[in-house]
């Protein structure tokens, strides 16, 4: 694990053999090597410990032993996505064991306390489903066992989530294995299963702005036949990343438009409280060059006399300097404020222009992901109803 | 010697249960947990992990032995005969296990041994009979393994170490990892936890063992990397023996001899006195490995007795029975 500080975290959750592991790997693999401008990279040790662990899924001659061994240990990786070798955005992926989500019960509350933490911080959520429960001709098998073997647990574990935070992170359920039930199933009787399995997700709840997908994925066809001599070949393993760092940029436009608009804010209210230095002060130098001026007046009187008072004059004089100084005073004072103000808002101008350049920044790159998940994401929901990723943005776009 | 098992596996339908699959039913939930979180670090970067890890842990008062391997290749290193279903989980994948033992401090008498034979006879004992159950619990076990004493003679330190921070870190082999096993399992110290072959540097560097071991560029890099490491770990060193003498006194006043009322002041000043007057050389020789504390609690049972017995109180300054 490395420790450098991601921007996001996103958190992959599924039963024991659901094919998590082997999906971090398939999806590491693929986009290290690099996919439409994109790559992932992180630090050497996590480099060459993951591209190891993939060869070894790579070895056809290894038999099952090529697949990751079922482990009770969360494994977290820190990420960068680039394009064209620039960083986008970091992300932290936690890689839980499937028996974790059991863990309240049994024992390991720290377990089951850290999964929930995670899913708290996740920008998005990736539950796996495999694909090997959804062989077979009957709808309702299919229902069944992805409910016993998947959503009985992960569902009970997010009506509680639910009930404390009103609200999911976009969530994509990953069928993994998806070569393994391709001959029978299709789409639309996925949607149907993992709808009636995982209802709670695709339940109307007024401003819950719940969004969902669902993306079959695999690592190759028929890798697991055969004692598992496939060849690796994976499909479509990238797009629940970039669905991932879509909607943590989004995330990051929408706080960087809240910075702005705080910045701006700032401006206005150092602007305003400079105006209302100057008038008091324009003010104040007014009363005080009046009164030197009456009390010019009074010396002159007292010069006009015949036995002029020498001790008053000097007092008068004198009197005549401290006021001045105290005008001068507030000039400086009002130069000061003036120049501190000027620095300060220029600072902030600075600021709002960083983060409009970031910000565009961020909007060019969801720009070009956007592309890719409009034209590849098979299906997704906006609080239980099919609609297009286009839809969503336009909706999420309100909110900036 | 009787050994209870402690074992951390999945079983063919069954995920690990973090209360073990089998354990002594004489573990506290304090065990359970210092237990677990040890077990579950010895078991990190298992895909990267070429052939098998031992580990020792000991609290001062339990001491736990064990082996994290893959369970077919122990079947294969033990020349079982065991058939392969049990080394495949539901989803056809390789299965790897803590199998181990545990012992109390109190009752070890003989240096012991164990082998894969010891440890493939554990697993075939208390996992083969549930393998393929539904739905499993853990295991509450009595000490009924019989251990064989340990017939090699040297046991002596294998080679010497490397120190980061309060850990010192071996090199790595199969032949190495095996003797600094039998050492670590006979070895007269207390509070310590063992573990070999970390294969992953980043582990390496965190890791929460006092002892390892690991291949030689890892410690390479550790060397390269590390340029203060002398002068922090003797840092560390000294640290640790104080925080070590303070803790043993401590225990040496309340827990070893509970005959002594503490609120009497001779009593506490004879012990004191005692303590003091053969300290550092015999809480170093304690802290090395080199006396047990069951030998130094006699010596201070003996002192204290002969103090008594001599009518030393509080007005008179009490002798020193063991000599510097």
């Amino acid at each position: 694990m490395t420790n450098k500080k991601a921007d996001t975290i996103m958190t992959i959750l599924g039963m024991s053999g659901s094919g998590k592991t082997c999906y971090l790997l398939g999806m590491f693999y693929k986009m290290t090597g690099g996919l439409k401008g994109y790559n992932l990279h992180t630090d050497d040790d996590t480099h060459t410990d993951l591209c190891h662990r993939y060869d070894i899924l790579n070895d056809e001659n290894k038999g099952n032993s090529r697949f990751p061994k079922p482990t009770d240990t969360p494994e977290k990786f820190v990420f960068d996505l680039q394009y064209g070798y620039q960083d986008i955005l970091s992300f932290e992926w936690t890689d839980y064991p499937g028996g974790y989500l059991k863990e309240k019960n049994d024992g390991d509350v720290e377990g089951y306390n850290e999964i929930k933490e995670s899913i708290l911080n996740s920008s998005t959520l990736f539950i796996c489903i495999d694909g090997s429960l959804l062989c077979g001709d009957d709808t309702e098998d299919k229902i069944d066992r992805v409910r016993d073997n998947c959503s009985n647990v992960i569902n009970h574990f997010f009506s509680e989530y639910r009930l404390e935070n009103n609200h999911l992170p976009p969530t994509a359920f990953i069928v993994t294995k998806y070569d393994m039930c391709k001959q029978d199933t299709d789409l639309d009787e996925l949607c149907d299963i993992i709808e009636e399995a995982f209802s709670g997700f695709f339940a109307a709840i007024s401003d819950s702005k719940s969004i969902t997908t669902i993306i079959p994925v695999t690592l190759g066809k028929n890798i697991s036949e055969d004692d598992a001599t496939g060849d690796l070949k994976p499909e479509n393993i990238h797009l629940p990343i970039f669905m991932g760092i879509w909607f943590a940029l989004r995330s990051h436009v929408k706080k960087l438009s809240a910075e702005n608009s705080n910045l701006s804010a700032q401006i206005d209210e150092l602007t305003n409280s400079l105006n209302s230095i100057s008038s008091t002060n324009k003010g104040k130098t007014a009363q005080l060059s009046q009164e030197i001026e009456e009390i010019r007046k009074s010396i002159r009187k007292e010069e006009d006399r015949f036995f002029p008072k020498k001790q008053l004059i000097i007092d008068l004089t004198s009197k005549i300097s401290s006021l001045t100084d105290e005008i001068m005073k507030l000039q400086d004072g009002s130069d000061a404020s003036k120049k501190c103000t000027n620095q300060r808002q220029s600072e902030l101008s600075s600021e709002i222009k960083a983060n409009v350049t970031a910000l565009k920044n961020a909007l060019e790159k969801s720009k070009k992901l956007f592309e890719e998940l409009d034209k590849k994401l098979p299906v997704v929901y906006l609080d239980g109803e099919k609609t297009s990723f286009k839809m969503i943005e336009d909706i999420l776009d309100q909110g900036v | 010697m009787k050994v209870a098992p402690l074992i951390h596996s999945r079983t063919f339908q069954n995920d690990f249960l973090s209360g073990f699959l089998v354990r002594p039913e004489y573990f506290t939930s304090n065990d359970i947990d210092w237990a677990r979180q040890l077990i579950r670090a010895s078991t990190a970067d298992i895909d990267l992990m070429q052939g098998e890890r031992y580990v020792v842990l000991d609290n001062g008062n339990i001491r736990i032995a064990g082996i994290v391997i893959v369970t077919e290749q122990l079947a294969q290193k033990a020349n079982s005969e065991l058939h392969h279903k049990y080394f495949f989980d539901d989803k056809g994948r390789n299965v790897y296990a803590f199998i181990g033992f545990c012992m109390k401090l109190s009752e070890i008498e003989k240096p012991i041994n164990a082998d894969y034979s010891d440890f493939m006879a554990i697993f075939e004992r208390y996992v083969v009979p549930i393998w393929e159950e539904k739905v499993i619990e853990t295991r509450l076990e009595k000490e009924e393994i019989i251990l064989n004493d340990e017939k090699q003679s040297d046991n002596g330190k294998i080679s010497e170490g490397f120190r980061l921070h309060n850990s010192v870190i071996y090199e790595s082999n199969p032949d190495l990892d095996a003797k600094w096993f039998r050492y670590y399992l006979n070895s007269k110290k207390s509070n310590f936890t063992f573990c070999t072959n970390i294969t992953k540097y980043a582990t390496l560097k965190n890791s929460v063992f006092s002892v390892l071991t690991t291949n030689p560029n890892n410690i390479k890099r550790l060397q390269m990397d590390m340029p203060s490491i002398k002068q922090s770990e003797k840092d560390n060193e000294e640290k640790a023996y104080l925080e070590f003498k303070e803790k043993y006194k401590e225990r040496l006043i309340k827990e070893f001899y509970p005959g002594i009322k503490q609120s009497v002041i001779s009593d506490r000043s004879i012990i004191d006195q005692i303590i003091s007057d053969n300290s550092e050389m015999i809480l170093q020789a304690i802290f090395e490995g080199k006396l047990t504390e069951t030998e130094h609690f006699r010596i201070v049972e003996l002192g204290y007795r002969l103090h008594k017995a001599a009518g030393y109180g509080d007005e008179q300054k009490p002798i020193s029975i063991v000599k510097k």
